[in-house]
């Protein structure tokens, strides 16, 4: 006995299928009403602007999700770090420019490695409140090297080439950062989804006590995510940095929110155990193609947060929902089976 | 001791009720009835279903069907404040108390004492009202002591007072003596006896025989969360309840242990964890099964945890397979081969959301590779072997773990330890809350990897399951080891007398 309404949770429950309408929709209303400047081809230029470096930290930010974690010190640690990366290149008269790249991403995996060591230290402390801390700390140490300066005058390559950079591909125009970001897409899927240590943040999320007691290293992986985290925020900072050609310590404020709702939005659950690398991209794209559409119309950061916030707030709620539909109709399934015997 | 003869007047009538949750009847048409100012016993074995059906009758859960009747009217205990409001107080065997505030703050919490309508908390008021409670209890526990600070004995008394300060008639007393030493059990049942010639009608749930004899007026067993019946105390004896406990006789599914006993596994040398246990030796050999008994409380799992690299042991050593070994965390253990099946299997064991085969496969997943990824086939072949030799009863290893039975739960646990290859196999409670055909099926599995050569460490509270299934006991008492009983020597009454607490079997001899 299969009941219709058996059959839309299922269907919903494939949250790319929904992202995927909720992606069409928004392009087509925004389409309809700003048909010349909200295009396709348009869309794909503003990516550089609306998604690439959120999607680099919405990467990270999906690994500590996925182990019921959170990391609000992201956008912080990318400011940090492209301030080291400004700081020790000197506008030329520093190190080599290749030098303070390396110097910002371990600035980065540091961060994100006291990030972690704290969660793991003081487990009776929320990752929120531990990384609510370490954010102003991050940014407060942007603050002290940069004070109201700014760094700048990076190689052309970087502020230029990788910056405002189009590969003309198959008549369309892509940005080269964006190229950047899809590259990692497959492989990081790959390795979340299809290896052995992919699948133990999956297990640890969905169960600490029993992942230890099961024989998985709790503690690195924990703190490992912290750290591929802190990584990906360098990223996104590096990326942000090319775009705007200067660092000021300000770079980057209420990112974080943004690419905790890119992953929350893609599938991962704040209670941890659930996340998809393939929902991620999706939502990515949606809240990009929402964010172009959005400034198009009223020209304000404001309303941009606003609709950010509403769509997580709904993109929170509808999962409880299914789940608290789901877990009655098991229930009812099971009483129904139990009356029979 | 003078019993008083109960009313006959019916406070408390409860038909036909039924509780499910996913994947188990906890409760199946269960039967209680209450009168006025008596002491009924409720028992019945591990996962009988005594928690649940209190649980329903203080509103914490709701039933699935059944009616409950309180003094003649039909009530549905929609939340906790319901039943608070109609006079059911419930004192639990772990004290849901607020352990740094005083005694009379304890008592009066949510009923906070003020005069008049003012919204000021009057404390003259709190506390001379709570010294009248606790004299009626005959108790001269001061009432700015901090709770925390109280024994646990003492703790209950407040927690009785607090009962009491709500005007309850129905009191619920869930092993309430099992952390008491026999002085403070007798005091506990003088009160309790005083409380019934009030007219307050208790529901007393115990393990001890010694509780429900000195106590009951009329006893009801439940099994497997069936109603068993019910019995005036005069018409029972502990022989008869033990059977309609149990509901078998004990020969039937203890399965004959043929392994012999080989060489040395495992050794543990006075190992100490303070405030837990303390010079705890013993050595588990291949082909054995050792238990590990005692009271609830004696230190057995903080032992099997500090030997497996859950906690650590501040002093001693253990040596596994011939070699000195220090474990951080249980995966340095498992690696080592000495797997822990864990007490708690739901929290401890497994990954409720996932399925039976990603369960299954977790620890040795390393194994389940081509190249450099994971095999979904591989998966599923490894776990659908391990399905069908431990008999999981399932529609197919794609189904999640909570929906399974608690036994067939406790089987994936099982199975997943086995896919990681361990030689010594340390089990805390393996048949605590599960039912009767998956506890045979474990016992049977227990003597196959006896036979294979494994050597199995069994924590267990179940006396008939040491007797039945071990060939020596360790037995442990209030931190450290009291006995080491080899199976020719085993006896019911040796085993308990080596696990009592020692200041009760000073007073006993006495």
């Amino acid at each position: 006995m299969v009941r219709f309404t058996d059959k839309i949770p299922a269907f919903f429950k494939r949250r790319e299928w929904l992202l995927f309408g909720l992606i069409v929709l928004t392009f087509l209303f925004f389409n309809v009403q700003e048909p010349n400047n909200y295009t396709l081809v348009k869309l794909l230029n503003q990516t550089r602007v609306y998604m690439v470096d959120v999607g680099f930290m919405a990467l990270g930010m999906l690994l500590v999700l996925i182990l019921g974690d959170i990391d609000i010190s992201v956008a912080a640690i990318a400011a940090l770090s492209a301030t080291v990366m400004g700081v020790t290149y000197k506008a030329g008269q520093g190190l080599p420019f290749g030098i303070s790249i390396v110097l910002m991403l371990v600035t980065g995996v540091l961060c994100g490695l006291v990030n972690g060591l704290l969660v793991i230290r003081f487990k009776e402390l929320f990752p929120m409140i531990i990384t609510l801390a370490t954010q102003t700390l991050y940014r407060g140490i942007a603050y002290i090297i940069l004070k109201d300066q700014s760094a700048g005058s990076f190689p052309t390559w970087f502020s230029k080439d990788l910056g405002y950079g189009l590969v003309n591909i198959f008549g369309l125009d892509v940005p080269v950062m964006l190229l950047c970001l899809l590259a990692v897409f497959p492989l990081y899927h790959l390795w979340l989804h299809h290896t052995v240590s992919g699948h133990r943040y999956f297990a640890t999320g969905t169960n600490l006590t029993a992942s230890r007691f099961s024989g998985i290293h709790t503690d690195k992986i924990k703190l490992s995510a912290f750290m591929l985290n802190g990584l990906f925020a360098a990223i996104a900072g590096f990326f942000l940095t090319s775009r705007t050609g200067s660092v000021k310590y300000t770079i980057g404020t209420g990112f974080e929110m943004q690419a905790i709702a890119v992953a929350v939005l893609g599938g991962a659950s704040t209670s941890g155990g659930k996340g998809s690398v393939v929902g991620l991209l999706l939502a990515l794209v949606l809240l990009t193609a929402l964010k172009n559409g959005l400034m198009l119309l009223y020209n304000d950061a404001f309303i941009l947060n606003l609709s950010v916030g509403l769509l997580l707030i709904l993109v929170v709620l509808i999962p409880n929902l299914l789940g608290m539909l789901n877990k009655y109709r098991t229930v009812r399934r099971q009483r129904l089976e139990l009356a029979k015997t | 001791m003078s019993k008083s003869t109960p009313g006959q007047e019916l406070m408390l009538n409860i038909d036909g009720v039924s509780k499910i949750f996913p994947g188990i009847k906890a409760l199946d048409d269960v039967h209680f009835t209450l009168k006025k100012g008596e002491i009924h016993a409720l028992i019945g074995e591990n996962g009988a279903g005594k928690s649940t059906f209190i649980k329903v009758l203080t509103g914490v859960h709701q039933p699935d069907s059944g009616t409950l009747t309180l003094k003649g009217r039909s009530i549905v205990m929609s939340d906790p404040l319901v039943a608070q409001r109609h006079g059911i107080a419930a004192i639990y065997q772990h004290l849901a108390a607020y352990p740094h505030l005083s005694v009379a703050e304890n008592i009066f919490m949510c009923n906070e004492q003020r005069a008049g309508q003012s919204p000021v908390i009057s404390w003259k008021q709190t506390h001379r009202k709570a010294r009248e409670l606790l004299d009626s209890l005959g108790s001269t526990i001061s009432t700015s002591a901090i709770m925390g600070e109280l024994s646990v004995a003492q703790q209950q008394i407040v927690e009785i007072a607090k009962a009491l300060s709500q005007e309850a008639d129905i009191l619920i007393m869930d092993e309430p003596t099992a952390a008491l030493s026999k002085k403070e059990s007798e005091e506990l049942y003088a009160i309790a006896r005083r409380l019934r010639d009030k007219g307050t009608s208790i529901i007393l749930i115990s393990h001890r025989f010694e509780d429900v004899y000195s106590l009951a007026d009329r006893v009801t067993v439940l099994r497997d969360g069936r109603y068993i019946g019910t019995w005036d105390i005069q018409d029972t004896d502990e022989g008869m309840l033990v059977n309609h406990m149990v509901g078998r006789s004990i020969d039937q599914f203890f399965p004959q242990k043929t392994a012999p006993i080989g060489e040395e596994l495992l050794k543990v040398d006075s190992i100490s964890r303070l405030g837990h246990f303390k010079d705890v030796s013993f050595t588990l050999h291949a082909g054995e099964i050792l238990g590990l008994t005692g009271l609830v409380g004696a230190g057995r799992t903080e032992v099997v945890e500090a030997i497996c690299g859950v906690t650590k042991p501040d002093s001693g050593s253990v040596t596994l397979l011939g070699r000195d070994v220090h474990f951080n965390r249980p995966g340095q253990a498992l690696a080592e081969g000495l797997a822990l099946l864990p007490e708690d299997r739901q929290k401890q064991g497994l990954l409720l959301p996932w399925s039976i085969e990603d369960n299954i496969t977790l620890s040795n997943l390393k194994t389940c590779r081509s190249h450099r990824f994971i095999s979904r086939k591989t998966i599923q072949d490894k776990a659908e072997q391990t399905i069908k030799r431990l008999n999981i009863k399932a529609r197919s290893g794609k189904d999640t773990a909570d929906s399974l039975s608690g036994g067939n739960q406790q089987k994936v646990v099982l199975g997943k330890l086995l896919d990681a290859n361990a030689r010594v196999m340390v089990m805390d409670e393996p048949t605590k809350g599960v039912d009767v055909g998956s506890k045979a099926a474990i016992y049977q599995i227990m003597c196959e990897l006896a036979l294979q050569g494994f050597g199995i460490l069994m924590v267990s509270s179940e006396m008939p399951e040491v007797l039945a299934m071990c060939d020596r006991a360790v037995v442990m008492r209030q931190g450290r080891v009291s006995a080491i009983i080899d199976r020719a020597d085993f006896s019911p009454e040796g085993i308990l007398k080596a696990g009592m607490p020692l200041t009760k079997e000073a007073e006993v001899s006495a």
